[in-house]
């Protein structure tokens, strides 16, 4: 050590210059009266700055952040019961539409179901519109088909939407 | 359950305990709050960014390792979170943020804190206050809450020997002040 820099005098306000480097310090102090100036206020920083108190939080912030924590897992819990309900709903949409298209495809009985078919459609002919395709059984097959897969689009879409929100919300924090 | 540790705590919480959060909450509330106050010089900013904090804590919670601690974990999130408070804000952003690694100059506010205070004492809290964010960062970490060089290296985002250098450079700082002031041997005699 040949001189007392900045560097060591924060070394020896925090303890760390080694017995050599102290006696050389406590030596060259004595002839060093800006060093010595320099110490004592940086002592005096280091006394002030250990005597801080930490601020005391605003009253009641505890009940605050405990009351939005129990919100969002409401929240999750509601979100997840919607979409429980929303699949049950599907599924049974489904299985309706699944019947419908045995029963266009099995029953015997189905041609009498044409025949009020015709009238009604032959009632909507007059009028330039006809529904003899929904005595059709491929059209059944087809729209219940239709409907099954926009059904798991719609699910799919309702996933990836409620994701990109949560990933938003955690962005924006 | 007051009595347990930051683990067995949080171990009770990621078991479905949300209530046992509340321990943890009051247990650092004092001392986020006190970093806030100091990075974000407003009260109803410091007090809104400790709730989002300890929400995230929660939020985070079963990723905590426990092999750190949990106050220098809780820590990081607080400070980046008042960082981002900082950088959505207008006023003053480039200031604070380019005054990190810079020596801090007060310039004209010192005569105004300089007039304003009573004592030595005041004059050097008053001055604290006005320190940039990060700077207050490290002397609160260090000097409230005890933190090691290496843990508020840790909690910044920094290497040790820039944590060290940043913290010689805040007390540097203030020292040249309570020097140009004759207000050193002040605070010495007081103490």
């Amino acid at each position: 050590m040949e001189r007392i820099t900045d560097e060591i005098l924060n070394k020896y306000i925090d303890g760390e210059l080694t017995s050599t480097d102290l006696t050389k310090f406590n030596s060259l102090i004595k002839e060093d009266s800006i060093s010595l100036d320099k110490l004592s206020a940086l002592k005096s920083v280091d006394q002030a700055l250990q005597k801080l108190e930490p601020e005391i939080a605003p009253s009641g912030v505890t009940q605050k952040i405990m009351k939005q924590i129990n919100s969002a897992k409401s929240y999750i819990k509601y979100e997840a019961d919607k979409k429980f309900v929303f699949a049950i709903m599907s599924f049974l949409l489904f299985a309706v539409l699944f019947a419908l298209v045995l029963i266009a495809i099995m029953s015997p009985e189905i041609s009498e179901v044409s025949n009020s078919m015709s009238m009604v459609s032959n009632y909507f002919k007059n009028l330039t519109f006809s529904l003899d395709f929904l005595k059709d059984s491929t059209f059944l097959i087809l729209t219940g088909s239709i409907s099954m897969i926009l059904l798991i689009v719609a699910y799919f879409i309702f996933e990836s939407h409620k994701s990109f929100k949560q990933n938003i919300e955690s962005l924006s924090h | 359950m007051k009595n347990f540790t930051d683990i067995e705590i949080i171990n009770s919480v990621n078991r479905g305990n949300t209530s046992d959060f509340s321990l943890l909450v009051d247990r650092y509330k004092d001392k986020a709050f006190s970093l806030l106050k100091r990075m974000l010089k407003d009260e109803m900013d410091a007090e809104e960014a400790l709730q989002d904090a300890f929400l995230k804590a929660f939020n985070n919670l079963k990723n905590f390792r426990e092999e750190a601690k949990f106050s220098t974990w809780l820590y990081k999130i607080v400070y980046n979170t008042a960082l981002t408070v900082i950088s959505g804000k207008k006023r003053q952003i480039r200031q604070e943020m380019s005054s990190v690694d810079d020596h801090y100059d007060l310039g004209d506010e010192d005569d105004k804190i300089y007039s304003i205070s009573d004592n030595a004492k005041e004059y050097l809290y008053n001055v604290i206050e006005k320190l940039p964010p990060r700077s207050s960062v490290i002397i609160i970490l260090y000097y409230i809450d005890g933190l090691s060089l290496n843990e508020i290296a840790g909690v910044m985002g920094l290497s040790l020997v820039n944590t060290k250098v940043m913290l010689h450079r805040s007390r540097n700082s203030l020292r040249d002040l309570l020097i140009k002031h004759n207000y050193q041997q002040e605070i010495l005699w007081n103490a």
